[in-house]
C-alpha cells in the first residue's frame, strides 16, 4: 500500500476545482470533497493550496513535454516535420484546456507569488525549444536575428494568444487548420524556408 | 454604441475626465468585476446621478478608457504624415515602440484588464471589438506594403494581422506585466524584427 494515489487524486480533482472556481475563489475542502478523500490528508502531501496550485501547473507542463518526441536532426527537413509535430501538440493542449489556461494566468495576476513561483519553475517545453533552436541556428537552418530566449517566448506567446482568441470566438478551432496557420508563423518568423533553408 | 450624450460645456468636460481618471483608479484597485458605478462618483466626488449624463453604464466608461489609453499609440500615428506609403520597416517600428512604451507606461492598467478579461466571460465583448478595429488597420497596412510589392505576395494580410497582434499582445504582458523588461528601445527592435521576419522583409 502507497500513498501517492492520493497525493495524484488530489491533483487531479485540483485541475477541475480551480479552473471551476479560479485559485483564490477554490477551498482546500472542495478539493479533497472532489478527490474523495478526507480533508485532513491534504495536509500530509501539500501545505497549502498554493503549493498544490503549483504542482497542477507543473505537472501540466511536465505533460506537454513529455509529449514532444525528442531528437536531434541530421538535416533541415526533420527538423521542420518536428516543428510542425510540437505546434500541434501545443494548440491541441491549448484548445482542449483554454479555461484552465485562462485560470492560471489569472491566478497569476491576481497573486504576486504565485506569479513569481510560475516564472522561476521550469518548463520543459521552453527548455527543449531553447535548445533546440540553439542547434538549428548553429546549423544554419533558421535565422532569425534575435536573441534565442526571446524568440521561443515570441513563438509560445503566439500560439498561447492566438489559440485563446481562437477558443473565445463562436467555433472551435478547426485542429488541422490552426496548426497549419501556427506552424507558418513559426518558421516565417524563424526565417525557414518550406524546403528547409534559409530565406 | 458609444454615447453621445456628453454635454458640450468646458465643466462639462471636466467632469467627464474625472470620472474617468476616477474610474481607472477604482478599475485598477478592485478589478472591473466588483467596480461599481457609486465607487467611482465616489472617487470623482460628484453626485451619483451624475455618471449617466456622461456614460451609458461601467461598461461604456471602461470602453472610453480603452480608447484614451490606446490613443496614446495610435493618435500618434494617424495623421499620414508624408499623405503616402511610409517605409514598412520604419513604420512598424515606430508603431511597436509607441506600443510598448504605452503598454509599460499603463502596465496596472492593462493588468486589471487582463484580469476581467480573463475572470469575466462577457466582457471580451468590448475588448474584442477594440482588437477588431486595431487588427483591421493593421491588415489594411499589410494589403498596402503588398500593394506596393514591400510585402510578399504569400502573405495573407488577415491572418498576419491576426497572428502578429495575437504575438505582440502577449509579449507586452509577459515583458511588462509578468515580468520587467527594463529596455523599451531593445523590446521594440526585437519584436519588429520578428514582425518583418513574418513578412519577408530584410
Amino acid at each position: 500500500m502507497t500513498l501517492p494515489p492520493t497525493r495524484q487524486a488530489l491533483v487531479d480533482a485540483a485541475v477541475d476545482v480551480f479552473t471551476e472556481k479560479g485559485l483564490h475563489g477554490a477551498r482546500v475542502t472542495d478539493v479533497t470533497k472532489r478527490a474523495g478523500v478526507a480533508a485532513g490528508s491534504f495536509y500530509t502531501y501539500f501545505d497549502t493550496k498554493e503549493g498544490l496550485f503549483l504542482e497542477v501547473v507543473e505537472q501540466s507542463r511536465r505533460g506537454l513535454a513529455a509529449q514532444v518526441p525528442r531528437a536531434r536532426f541530421s538535416d533541415a527537413e526533420g527538423a521542420r516535420a518536428w516543428l510542425r509535430e510540437v505546434v500541434r501538440l501545443q494548440v491541441a493542449r491549448l484548445a482542449e484546456g483554454a479555461a484552465t489556461w485562462r485560470m492560471i494566468n489569472a491566478a497569476a495576476l491576481g497573486n504576486v507569488q504565485v506569479a513569481t513561483a510560475l516564472r522561476d519553475q521550469p518548463d520543459p517545453l521552453t527548455r527543449t525549444l531553447t535548445d533546440e533552436l540553439g542547434f538549428w541556428a548553429e546549423q544554419g537552418w533558421i535565422d532569425p536575428g534575435v536573441a534565442g530566449a526571446v524568440v521561443v517566448d515570441a513563438l509560445i506567446a503566439l500560439t498561447e494568444q492566438a489559440v485563446q482568441q481562437w477558443c473565445a470566438g463562436s467555433e472551435r478551432p478547426d485542429l488541422e487548420e490552426a496548426t497549419a496557420v501556427i506552424t507558418g508563423a513559426w518558421t516565417s518568423i524563424l526565417r525557414m524556408t518550406p524546403d528547409g533553408g534559409v530565406r | 454604441m458609444t454615447t453621445e450624450r456628453t454635454p458640450q460645456t468646458t465643466q462639462a468636460h471636466r467632469t467627464r475626465g474625472a470620472l474617468l481618471r476616477a474610474g481607472r483608479r477604482v478599475l485598477e484597485r478592485k478589478g472591473l468585476h466588483k467596480t461599481r458605478v457609486s465607487d467611482i462618483t465616489k472617487e470623482a466626488g460628484v453626485a451619483a446621478g451624475t455618471f449617466y449624463l456622461h456614460f451609458e453604464n461601467k461598461d461604456d466608461l471602461f470602453r472610453q478608457l480603452l480608447i484614451t489609453v490606446e490613443d496614446e499609440v495610435y493618435g500618434e500615428l494617424v495623421p499620414s504624415r508624408s499623405g503616402g506609403s511610409v517605409d514598412p520597416a520604419h513604420r512598424i517600428r515606430e508603431t511597436n515602440l509607441l506600443y510598448l512604451s504605452s503598454f509599460k507606461r499603463n502596465a496596472g492598467f492593462w493588468k486589471s484588464v487582463e484580469a476581467a478579461a480573463l475572470g469575466q466571460p462577457d466582457l471580451p465583448d468590448v475588448l474584442a471589438e477594440r482588437n477588431r478595429y486595431y487588427r483591421s488597420r493593421t491588415e489594411r497596412a499589410i494589403a498596402r506594403w503588398q500593394a506596393a510589392g514591400e510585402v510578399s505576395p504569400d502573405v495573407d494580410p488577415a491572418t498576419a494581422a491576426f497572428v502578429l497582434g495575437a504575438m505582440t499582445e502577449r509579449l507586452a504582458y509577459i515583458w511588462y506585466v509578468f515580468g520587467h523588461r527594463e529596455d523599451v528601445d531593445a523590446a521594440a527592435d526585437d519584436l519588429t524584427r520578428l514582425w518583418l521576419n513574418y513578412l519577408g522583409i530584410g
